[in-house]
């Protein structure tokens, strides 16, 4: 994606008109120009490794964390599933317990109800009367259970799915666990893309959906960016389905001919006429860019910039960010810092003698970590300022990884961070990798032999580049 | 770029054309229903493997039309072929009108079908403008044989066909009204995948333009319901907000699990904590065993004993969801009473009332209100805490392969943040004065709660434990200097546990010794 808005191509116009065209035209922009997918196949490897850690690490608490009667027992968690009571206040300012609002007893029943249900809740039921004794003791029972009569729901239940709600015996449970990590990882090899890439955000979400329990702001952002991955066309390259393309373009036709001529034998078709076609040597076309691709680079900064301003803003509401000492009830943390070790105590001990240099320490790390998620939304769309916040993006994450243990939240963010990444930065990286690959193929194949000429190097690689421009790199022959 | 001659191959070539693959899946797909509607639950296996069946050969289906660049599959048919898709077309547009007219009717004739009929009303309002238009095409495009069928449409069609599948397939998992609980999620999930597959054909099938503005509205929803998410986190959420997102917002962001505030470390970074449970054990010869579970588990040098850190962090994960309590009753509440009653300096008795019956005398927090001790954990997480509790009991002991645990009593312990003073003395984070267990309950096997307090209409306790939700502190004998302090720890008291003393210059807690100068005249005494 361009590290730029491309210019409207054509006039908008003058007026309100004008003006509406020239939002829909920036809008179309915006949106929809197209990209390459090659950053989101790189985030789709880092996405694609952690998810299959996460699975790997499920196999060792399997049962604990999934099975029947596991952390969260089947049987409590649907219940929530399909109780829990959901409320919506009323859209006038009728309370329910309004006397005014509540029913007229017309039968002797419904009288004994009204005069029961006091007795046992100690206020009146709300609208409608039950139509049966049944129905009237599900409503108390719902109430004893809930704390909430039913009828003043708007719903129950959530809407969570999961195979572990229905998938109960270990011996199935741990096949299918098994399934999913082969899925994950052929995710992340980029074996049939589409297909795995919506299997693995599926699996994620059923994990998630069974035991929310274990769950933590890791989870969530993998969450998210599997779910993107899903609509990004991220095998079209560094994936082995490139690779499959390629092959097939190169045998595809002999593979056609060997299937009609098997089953010609068979008696069930015609013979192929043709005698067996030679394989085909053109080289696959490069990776085009695609409004797909470039629109789910968008979807991905944009939520960014919201989980960044989201979690500053609501860092105001705490005294410990205005005070600047908030870091503190990070670094000082038993559960997440690694005080169990001498030489961390040491240095907390060390930070903690002098006032000063604690309370300096303290308020830089408080007030970096604020201007840094609530600037994030303004700063990282400008040139100028990405670099600055993509590097603060590393300092935090980093510290975040190493004195509080969150490594896989830490590793999450930084392949998130990766969707801003100018796209003069890929190319360089990119031109990198296939220079190191020239070199690797050179020296390994004994200083210019076949492999060398054919990946084009007769000698090592010496080409001069030149940087021109914020980013951008020009090649120089 | 494929060559004309790779067209033929590829028209030609089954495997090769995703409608292969379709009608494979829509086929498995009915198949698999019809088995529901005759064999109910017999032969689950089969009836499950057509599901998955029809589900990924679907899934190939689709792939294979994605990924190619080129014109429709359907062109290159010969005119004959052609026009038989098109009748083939024709037909599937009319069978999908009449069975969404027959679904509804069966719906409102209250016949055995898994959704109520607002969903179903839902279902018949768009499978009858897809069916009447895909019936409308294949006629449009059978008298004009010349015209080309483009990608985008075949490619649309595909979805509404995808969605056709999920849709029966969520179907072939419902047997019957008194089942109607097995399966159930996934039918729903399928039910949304059905919806969103739809949407996905009809994206599609529009032109580039429409397709956009459709895209674009998907997009507003998609974050508008993102910013919901992050404004309705508690305590303070607009009116609106909550409307919006109880009504409209809440199934997708339940759905996809997109529920959350990112409000991480906000409003202050807070303390973590422990569960500790205290498991009692019955062996065959009636000789009870107990146990104490520390979880998360922690090395002696308070370092987490897990293989992956990822581990261990779920579990403090665990531990931080249940952290949550309810505001303390305000003004004279009996648990106030009975609290200072079990104290070592109770309240006088009253004249003509009945004296109260002293539980344990366990000290007050010196730092804490009375009202600010007593943190009742909110119902949800405790209906959590009962879940763990049943958990834990059931596990075997790891020393006593016949012991069978019977009850087990929980404590949920807030680790304070070792203040930055105590950082500079030297005071280690594990000190227990920053341990700070609230007692959540005694519960049996089945996670049930034992010992809720129960009140008369005097305020006296009749039954149950009056600790409940109450801070256990650990209490320092000689506040001025802890190291020559002994501890007494009134949370292993309370739960039973003869080793509640930890004497100066000693690593572990031990039982009470006698003559003890340094307690006070009132634990001496008792």
């Amino acid at each position: 994606m361009s590290d730029t808005i491309p210019p409207p191509t054509s006039d908008p116009g003058p007026g309100l008109l004008g003006s509406l065209r020239r939002w829909g035209q920036a809008w179309d922009r915006f949106w929809f120009t197209p990209a390459s997918p090659t950053l989101l196949a790189w985030i789709r490897i880092g996405a694609g490794l952690i998810a299959l850690y996460v699975f790997i690490a499920f196999t060792l608490d399997f049962e604990e964390f999934f099975g029947v009667d596991g952390w969260l027992n089947l049987k409590a968690r649907l219940e929530h599933v399909r109780e829990i009571p959901v409320y919506a206040e009323r859209w006038d300012w009728v309370q329910p317990s309004d006397p005014n609002a509540t029913l007229q007893a017309n039968t002797p029943w419904e009288v004994q109800y009204l005069e029961e249900y006091k007795r046992e809740f100690g206020d009146y039921p709300p609208l409608p009367f039950p139509e049966s004794e049944a129905e009237a003791q599900y409503f108390a029972r719902y109430r004893h259970r809930w704390g909430i009569d039913p009828r003043l729901l708007l719903t129950q239940g959530i809407y969570a799915w999961s195979l572990w709600f229905h998938i109960t015996d270990p011996i199935a449970m741990r096949v299918i666990h098994g399934v999913i990590i082969v899925i994950a990882f052929l995710f992340t090899i980029g074996f049939c893309t589409r297909i795995t890439a919506v299997l693995t955000w599926m699996a994620q979400l059923t994990y998630i959906h069974r035991t929310p329990i274990i769950l933590f702001g890791f989870d969530t952002m993998l969450l998210i960016t599997l779910m993107y991955m899903m609509i990004a066309p991220c095998g079209s390259c560094y994936a082995v389905d490139r690779l499959l393309r390629r092959w097939w373009q190169r045998n595809g036709p002999r593979v056609i001919h060997h299937w009609r001529t098997f089953w010609a034998r068979l008696g069930l078709g015609e013979a192929p006429n043709a005698e067996l076609p030679p394989p085909v040597l053109t080289p696959l076309p490069p990776v085009q860019p695609s409004v797909s691709a470039g629109f789910t680079i968008r979807l991905f900064q944009v939520h960014l910039c919201i989980i960044y301003a989201a979690a500053g803003l609501a860092k105001l509401k705490g005294a410990s960010w205005w005070t600047g000492i908030a870091v503190w009830g990070t670094l000082a943390n038993p559960e997440f810092a690694p005080m169990y070790s001498e030489w961390y105590m040491t240095f907390l001990n060390w930070l903690a003698s002098n006032r000063l240099r604690l309370e300096l320490v303290l308020t830089t790390g408080t007030f970096f970590t604020l201007f840094f998620e609530i600037c994030y939304p303004f700063l990282i769309w400008h040139r100028s300022t990405r670099w600055l916040i993509l590097c603060m993006a590393v300092l935090l994450h980093g510290f975040i990884g190493l004195f509080m243990g969150l490594k896989t939240f830490a590793l999450i963010m930084l392949v998130m961070n990766f969707v801003f990444l100018p796209q003069g930065t890929i190319t360089w990286l990119e031109e990198q990798g296939r220079k190191l690959r020239l070199a690797l193929l050179w020296y390994a194949d004994g200083n210019g032999g076949a492999e060398g000429r054919e990946a084009g190097a007769a000698r090592p690689p010496t080409e001069e580049t030149t940087r021109v421009g914020h980013g951008h790199l020009h090649r120089r022959s | 770029m494929a060559t004309s001659e790779t067209f033929q191959q590829r028209t030609n070539w089954l495997p090769g054309n995703p409608w292969f693959w379709m009608l494979v899946g829509l086929g498995s797909s009915g198949l698999a229903l019809l088995w529901t509607r005759i064999l109910a639950t017999h032969a689950a296996a089969g009836r499950l493997s057509l599901i998955i069946l029809g589900l990924l050969t679907m899934g190939i289906g689709l792939v294979l039309r994605i990924n190619d660049s080129c014109g429709s599959f359907l062109d290159d048919l010969s005119p004959g072929a052609r026009r038989a898709a098109f009748i083939l077309m024709q037909w599937a547009g009319l069978l999908l009108v009449i069975a969404a007219l027959l679904l509804l009717l069966a719906s409102c004739c209250n016949l055995d079908i898994p959704w109520r009929t607002s969903i179903v009303l839902f279902i018949t309002n768009l499978a009858l403008p897809a069916g009447v238009w895909l019936w409308w095409l294949a006629t449009f495009h059978q008298k004009r044989p010349s015209r080309r069928f483009s990608r985008n449409l075949e490619s649309g069609i595909m979805l509404l066909l995808a969605a056709v599948i999920v849709f029966l397939s969520g179907w072939a998992l419902y047997v019957t009204y008194e089942t109607e609980q097995e399966w159930d999620t996934l039918r729903h999930a399928a039910l949304l995948f059905s919806l969103v597959a739809y949407v996905g054909g009809v994206l599609t099938i529009l032109p580039q333009v429409w397709r956009r503005v459709g895209v674009s509205l998907l997009v507003l929803l998609h974050f508008t319901a993102i910013l919901h998410a992050v404004l309705s986190a508690p305590p303070a959420v607009p009116w609106l907000v909550q409307q919006n997102w109880q009504w409209f917002f809440r199934p997708y962001l339940e759905f996809v699990f997109l529920n959350n505030a990112y409000q991480f470390y906000a409003p202050d970074p807070g303390p973590s904590g422990f569960m500790w449970y205290r498991v009692e054990y019955e062996r065959p010869n009636q000789e009870k065993r107990y146990r104490w579970v520390k979880f998360p588990e922690m090395k002696d040098n308070g370092q987490p004993n897990y293989l992956l850190a990822l581990n261990y962090q779920r579990r403090v994960a665990m531990t931080e969801l249940v952290a949550r309590y309810d505001n303390p009753p305000l003004g004279d509440n009996p648990i106030y009473y009975w609290r200072r009653v079990n104290s070592p300096d109770p309240p006088s008795p009253v004249l003509g009332k009945k004296e109260p019956q002293i539980h344990l005398q366990v000290p007050l927090h010196p730092e804490i209100t009375l009202s600010g001790q007593y943190e009742p954990t909110t119902r949800y997480f405790r209906e959590l805490i009962a879940s763990y509790a049943r958990h834990v009991v059931r596990q075997p002991h790891p020393e006593v392969p016949d012991a069978v645990g019977k009850t087990v009593q929980v404590y949920r312990v807030r680790h304070w943040i070792l203040p930055q003073i105590m950082a500079r003395e030297g005071v280690g984070p594990y000190e227990p004065y920053l341990y700070r267990p609230y007692y959540q309950g005694k519960f049996d096997r089945e996670g049930k709660l034992l010992d809720m307090p129960e009140f008369d209409n005097d305020g006296h306790l009749i039954r149950g434990d009056p600790f409940l939700y109450w801070l256990l502190p650990f209490e320092y004998t000689n506040p001025n200097s802890w190291k020559e302090s002994a501890i007494r720890g009134w949370v292993f008291r309370h739960a039973g546990d003869p080793n509640w003393v930890r004497y100066p210059g000693r690593k572990f807690w031990e039982p009470e010794k006698s003559g003890l100068d340094s307690l006070p005249k009132w634990l001496k005494n008792r």
